[in-house]
């Protein structure tokens, strides 16, 4: 079974300050992750750690029960890939070419048609193969991500890492994402961790949820232990109700403050346009907020 | 073994990629030849051209000193030093945009070109050698080679720092750049003019002394550091992605960078030593080959390879027809300036980011 170990884990990238502190974590078995925290928290350098791209300053991380730094590079990759959050700009390649990249811990000799086989179906998950011969750097930012998406999941890791895997994708594309990670943890067995900002997204999918503050764990466990009115207000500082939704914790932030603001702008949608695809009138909202019926002329 | 349509298509995209290459190649080729009967200022006729040619294919002289001198000992290594040198430089820049991630990246904005400069400036002007061979262009390379190799040490450490990004490493190069040419000038202010003389022709580049002896080393350096840094291409394509990415997917970034940089710098060094720096090419003939075939550098060495191949001996060309004997590496910027804006205007902005 698949295993993450970390002891006493820290990090900096000078001695006196520490991104992060004393982490001790333990993931066992096919599962989906999430990493949550507020920004700079150092969810991403946890990652790092885990995929040993960078070197911890104390502690250390075990996969398999084998530290990740006696690892062969190849071999860890067949382990462990990550999918980052940005692409990084550079000289572009073609959406396959990007996507082969992942291929590249299984490489042999004359294995472009097994490794084409494994990228064509990890494009079609990603909802990428129209784009295959598509330039990387001409794609809009979700493109980029299903892109980077599928050259994970072409990498065919036991442990796949990603960095906000749902960032610049549109609500339909994130259930999407979200759902297929889910399904490669269930039926291909394998651990998924995941950094989200999204609260809500991350407690309807994730079998345990990791809450980081200030370079350590606040909270780990279920959904349920984990996003609570409570330890929200500590780590965001922000108010919020949690409910119960379909058997997972919901959370809607509250701020009375701006609870009942009026509409200071003017919204204004020229009448005989809407009309001519609407057929009927609308409303508009005026100055102070007041709501006036325009008719068509 | 069935193919999918993709695969297909990739498949002959690759071969068609690789294809245009080799045409290129070839047509540099072509022009080589050509280029042996290419001789304004010698008043040679091609028949005679011709016949020094065959009588040297055949294995024996053409009897008339002078025209086997210039046509055999001159124009035929001349021709095949353009092939290899333009090829080699052109290598050299794309090795080190790619592993750099900067498209400005080159054998000169990396300061490796300069401080070649410097040692070949120490040597002339105050007879220093590193290694004393006696010899005057084996001492004027093997100090090229050493101090080029200085820049590359730089920057590969530097790269090398946690807080280091692709482009604090570039103007880092910079920097080493201007202190090296400080040096040169330095060393110019006292020295006797025929050494600046002769430091002046070897800093813009020329082919005029390419000869049987010497295009042997510049021939065999490129051909085996094109063969090595062609081996690596795919986990530098993978490089190009970022470090981060490429560690993840099993490549060992440090050593790549560490052997592709490495080699490069001794090719380029060695070109440098022999035929002076000549500008531009490190940098254009990439970025063309990168309009014509993308940025993986399975295809993108062996055509930048080509094409710079192609833009030296055509410049080269351009030269023998001028009256007076004109330097390449004017010729290679003269044209090369131009043509590469116009390049970067005409709507190229797919190939770069």
């Amino acid at each position: 079974m698949t295993e993450v170990e970390i002891s006493d884990l820290s990090f900096g990238y000078t001695k006196d300050s520490l991104i992060l502190k004393d982490i001790c974590l333990s993931l066992k078995g096919p599962q989906l992750v999430s990493v949550i925290g507020p920004n700079g928290v150092g969810k991403s350098t946890l990652i790092h750690c885990i995929d040993n791209i960078l070197s911890p300053t104390g502690g250390q991380v075990s996969v398999d029960g084998v530290p990740v730094t006696e690892y062969r590079p190849k071999d860890f990759a067949k382990k462990v890939g990550y999918v980052p959050y940005t692409s990084g700009d550079s000289f572009p390649m073609t959406v396959v070419d990007t996507v082969l990249m992942g291929r590249n811990p299984h490489h042999k000799w004359k294995s472009l048609h097994d490794d084409m086989v494994v990228v064509e179906e990890a494009m079609r998950m990603m909802d990428v193969s129209d784009l295959a011969m598509r330039q990387f750097n001409e794609l809009s930012a979700g493109q980029h991500q299903r892109v980077m998406l599928a050259r994970g999941i072409a990498q065919e890791p036991e442990i796949l890492l990603l960095d906000e895997p749902t960032a610049n994708l549109d609500i339909r594309h994130q259930m999407d994402v979200i759902r297929l990670l889910k399904t490669l943890s269930v039926e291909k067995g394998i651990m998924v961790i995941m950094i989200s900002h999204d609260l809500n997204l991350a407690a309807k999918y994730s079998d345990n949820i990791v809450m980081m503050s200030e370079g350590t764990i606040y909270a780990a466990g279920t959904p349920e232990e984990v996003i609570t009115a409570g330890n929200i207000k500590h780590v965001y500082d922000v108010d919020s109700e949690v409910i119960v939704k379909e058997g997972r914790p919901f959370m809607v932030p509250q701020d009375p403050e701006f609870a009942a603001g009026e509409a200071t702008g003017v919204l204004y949608v020229p009448v005989h346009r809407w009309r001519a695809r609407h057929g009927r009138s609308v409303s508009c909202r005026g100055p102070g907020g007041a709501v006036r019926e325009v008719h068509p002329p | 073994m069935e193919m999918s349509a993709l695969e297909s298509l990739y498949r002959s995209t690759s071969n068609r990629k690789l294809t245009l290459s080799v045409c290129i190649l070839a047509v540099a080729v072509a022009v080589a030849f050509l280029s042996i009967f290419v001789n304004h200022f010698t008043g040679l006729s091609f028949s005679v051209s011709w016949d020094v040619l065959t009588a040297h294919l055949g294995g024996h002289d053409y009897g008339v000193y002078y025209y086997d001198l210039i046509v055999w000992d001159y124009f035929v290594p001349r021709a095949i030093m353009a092939v290899f040198v333009g090829a080699g430089l052109a290598v050299g820049g794309v090795v080190m945009q790619s592993m750099l991630r900067n498209p400005i990246a080159d054998p000169y904005t990396t300061g490796v070109a300069s401080g070649a400069s410097f040692g070949v400036a120490l040597y002339l002007m105050l007879g220093f050698a590193l290694i004393p061979t006696g010899n005057y262009a084996l001492s004027i390379t093997t100090n090229a080679i050493l101090f080029a190799l200085i820049p590359t040490a730089a920057i590969v450490l530097i790269s090398r720092r946690k807080n280091m990004t692709p482009t604090t490493t570039i103007l880092a190069g910079v920097a080493v750049m201007y202190v090296f040419r400080a040096g040169t000038s330095i060393m110019t202010l006292s020295a006797d003019p025929d050494a600046v003389e002769q430091l002046y022709m070897w800093n813009v580049g020329t082919l005029v002394d390419a000869r049987w002896d010497n295009i042997w080393i510049v021939a065999g350096v490129t051909a085996v550091s094109t063969a090595v840094v062609l081996s690596l291409s795919r986990y530098m394509s993978i490089m190009t992605a970022g470090d981060k990415s490429a560690k993840s997917m099993g490549v060992r970034t440090k050593v790549v960078r560490t052997v592709a940089l490495i080699t490069v710098a001794v090719m380029t060094a060695t070109i440098v030593g022999y035929v002076g720096t000549i500008g531009f090419m490190g940098l254009i003939a990439p970025h063309v080959a990168r309009i014509l075939v993308g940025s993986n550098l399975k295809y993108l060495i062996p055509c930048s390879a080509a094409c710079g191949a192609l833009i030296l001996i055509a410049c080269d060309c351009v030269t023998k027809f001028m009256v007076s004997s004109v330097p390449v590496g004017v010729i290679t910027s003269v044209i090369g300036g131009p043509l590469f804006i116009i390049l970067l205007i005409r709507g190229a902005k797919k190939v770069w980011y």
